[in-house]
């Protein structure tokens, strides 16, 4: 078990900087999720702390020593990959004890880990055979059993479930946060999915383009983003955004502002909440019905702003709309996307 | 059987398999005449009109062939040079399509561009300077002079790494993070993986090298260092008075073990060259 330190790393490939000063700490035997579009460094930062990258300037270090120029296995990590790369002319067992054996560990050890760690994925009926005989969730938890038997002091996770389907991947998230309640085990854990960090992170770090937004607990991120990218990133669906000038500021920052509500501040009628501020009229584009509630698209004044809906009967498509929102839960951002 | 149906697709089948009989027969009836010719008595090969089968089937022309040339001898040679040359190609193919698909150095591409410019060179361009260089070293007439020449293949680093590159990086990154070594990830995961490649390329390797003449010939002076592909040829141009049979035997004798190769390999064969890629 160790805590990592992630300080100023930057990286580049030849020419392209990819990702800029980026700096976290993560503590002993939490779980941070790096959330982000692709393509925003998620990955790179990752291979990093695992050492399959090198930083092009700034330092890592894992329980408190420098790892930067260490060989990946020295430095204690354990990685599951998105396409699980398990060893394909090998049984599962044989997969989950190789690095063991590497490791020259006493071989009833080895046997008594692999019998552990796959009666907790329940796996334990498949370890004679190959990776190809297996079904996706079954390879996705070989991968997981080979991290875990080398007891590694962080376990690092890229896009472990994007290959699995809807409802696998519900089943494997909630398993994957029993999993960690139940090891405790420093964790960092990629994924494009905001859905994904929110439940399973104890913080996000929230990245775009080869930078960190913002760090925070789950709900904290969302009740209180610092940047327009988060906000708009963190939460389905996506907030509101309104274009627009401050008029009656004392001091009004330059330039344009952003106005920001996400669809549950958002009504369709006066009542209820107190002092509702009246948005505007428009018309229904899209109705998307959940059962007890539905997402509204309403076009108001040349933008689509979504509304949840928790009437009992919805309006339909084309219905002229009164719109309102709860000035309370209204983010501004600046140009440069800062929250004001 | 009482009741025999034909699915359309078993008629499909025995149509294509009719078809495809006409060339099979065509290459095998020179092996088969060979075989035939080899095992009919002295006068029977020249009688008119000629018959294919022989009257009386006789082993006497393999053993008239196996007493006037050291054929063994042949065979072991060849046998020993197709082996070493065929280890060597693919030990070093191996070596080189591993640094090309997954090292990163200064010029890679450009020892990728010349290794796959050497298979445009045609093997005789190489001939004599070859020649004089192993001269030089008073290498002449011995076995490395047969085999170190042939060390190399362009074309099997080529086909190797063209296959390593389907595996995948992540395969390697995952080994790497446990311990593994990349000579170990080499040997013990890459080469498995590319079995089927490796043992086509084998095969193709070996056929070559058991098939070579001109080299040989030019390079070897004793018959103790001849191969098989000499000694049939020294059995036609030197023995004229000898019978067609007893060459036919000869023959038969030297081109028996890669008939039997083939044979023995040829699943895996058709495999190797099939096969494009390993899912995970
Ligand atoms: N080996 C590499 N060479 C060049 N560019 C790379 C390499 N790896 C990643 N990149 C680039 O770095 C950026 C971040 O990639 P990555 O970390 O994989 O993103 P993510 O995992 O967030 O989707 C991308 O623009 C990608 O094209
Ligand atoms: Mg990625």
């Amino acid at each position: 078990m160790a805590n990592v330190e992630i300080t100023k790393v930057r990286k580049c490939f030849g020419n392209v900087e990819v990702l800029h000063e980026i700096s976290l700490s993560i503590q002993t035997g939490e779980f941070v999720v790096l959330v982000g579009p692709s393509g925003c460094g998620k990955s790179t930062l990752l291979r990093m702390v695992a050492g399959l990258d090198v930083p092009t300037s700034g330092t890592i270090a894992i329980d408190s020593e420098i790892v930067n120029s260490m060989p990946p296995k020295l430095r204690g990590v354990a990685m599951v990959f998105q396409n699980y790369a398990l060893y394909p002319h090998m049984t599962v067992r044989q997969n989950l004890s190789f690095g063991l054996k590497l490791a020259k560990v006493d071989s009833l050890e080895i046997k008594k880990r692999v019998l552990e760690s796959s009666e907790i994925l329940g796996i334990q009926d498949h370890l004679d055979k190959k990776p190809g005989q297996l079904s996706g969730g079954q390879k996705q938890r070989v991968a997981m059993g080979r991290a875990m038997v080398r007891q590694p002091k962080v376990f690092l996770f890229d896009e472990p479930l994007s290959n699995l389907d809807a409802q696998l991947r519900v089943k494997m998230r909630t398993e994957l946060s029993l999993l960690h309640r139940r090891v405790q085990a420093t964790s960092i854990y990629v994924t494009h999915d905001q859905v994904e960090a929110m439940t399973l992170a104890d913080r996000i770090a929230v990245m775009y383009q080869g930078k960190l937004e913002q760090v925070g607990k789950p709900l904290e991120l969302y009740q209180n983003p610092k940047t327009k990218f988060v906000a708009s990133f963190i939460g389905t669906p996506s907030m509101n955004f309104i274009e627009g000038e401050i008029l009656t500021k004392l001091k009004p920052p330059k330039g344009s502002v952003c106005g920001g509500f996400r669809p549950e501040s958002t009504f369709l009628s006066e009542e209820g909440a107190p002092a509702k501020l009246f948005l505007g009229k428009g018309r229904v584009v899209l109705v998307e019905p959940l059962g007890a509630m539905a997402y509204v698209h309403v076009s108001l004044a040349g933008q689509t702003v979504i509304i949840e809906a928790k009437s009992e009967v919805f309006p339909k498509n084309e219905d002229p709309v009164s719109v309102w929102i709860d000035p309370t839960k209204i983010f501004f951002f600046q140009d440069n996307g800062n929250r004001l | 059987m009482d009741k025999l149906t034909l699915t359309r697709q078993n008629k499909n089948r025995i149509v294509a398999t009719l078809i495809l009989l006409v060339p099979a027969a065509i290459q095998c009836f020179p092996l088969l005449y060979l075989l035939c010719v080899s095992s009919k008595k002295g006068g029977e090969v020249i009688q008119y009109p000629p018959r294919l089968l022989p009257e009386q089937l006789t082993l006497i022309n393999y053993q008239e062939a196996l007493s006037s040339a050291p054929l063994l001898r042949f065979l072991l040679n060849s046998a020993l040079v197709a082996t070493s040359i065929t280890f060597l190609q693919v030990f070093t193919s191996v070596l080189a399509a591993y640094a090309l698909s997954r090292l990163e150095f200064k010029g890679q591409r450009w020892v990728m561009a010349l290794i796959v410019g050497t298979m445009m060179i045609p093997g005789e361009v190489t001939i004599i300077p070859n020649y004089f260089t192993l001269a030089s070293w008073n290498w002449l007439n011995t076995y490395p002079a047969l085999i170190l020449p042939f060390s190399v293949s362009g074309f099997g680093i080529f086909l190797l790494y063209q296959f390593f590159k389907t595996i995948p990086k992540e395969l390697e990154e995952a080994a790497m993070l446990e311990g593994c070594s990349r000579l170990r990830f080499l040997f013990q995961f890459m080469v498995p993986l590319s079995l089927p490649a490796i043992t086509a390329f084998a095969i193709y390797s070996f056929v070559g090298a058991w098939n070579q003449y001109l080299w040989p010939l030019i390079v070897t002076q004793s018959t103790e260092m001849q191969t098989a592909q000499i000694g049939i040829g020294m059995f036609r141009s030197q023995n004229e008075s000898m019978s067609w049979g007893v060459i036919m035997a000869a023959t038969a004798m030297l081109i028996s073990p890669t008939v039997l190769l083939f044979i023995a390999t040829q699943k895996q064969f058709v495999r190797g060259i099939t096969m494009s890629g390993i899912k995970g």
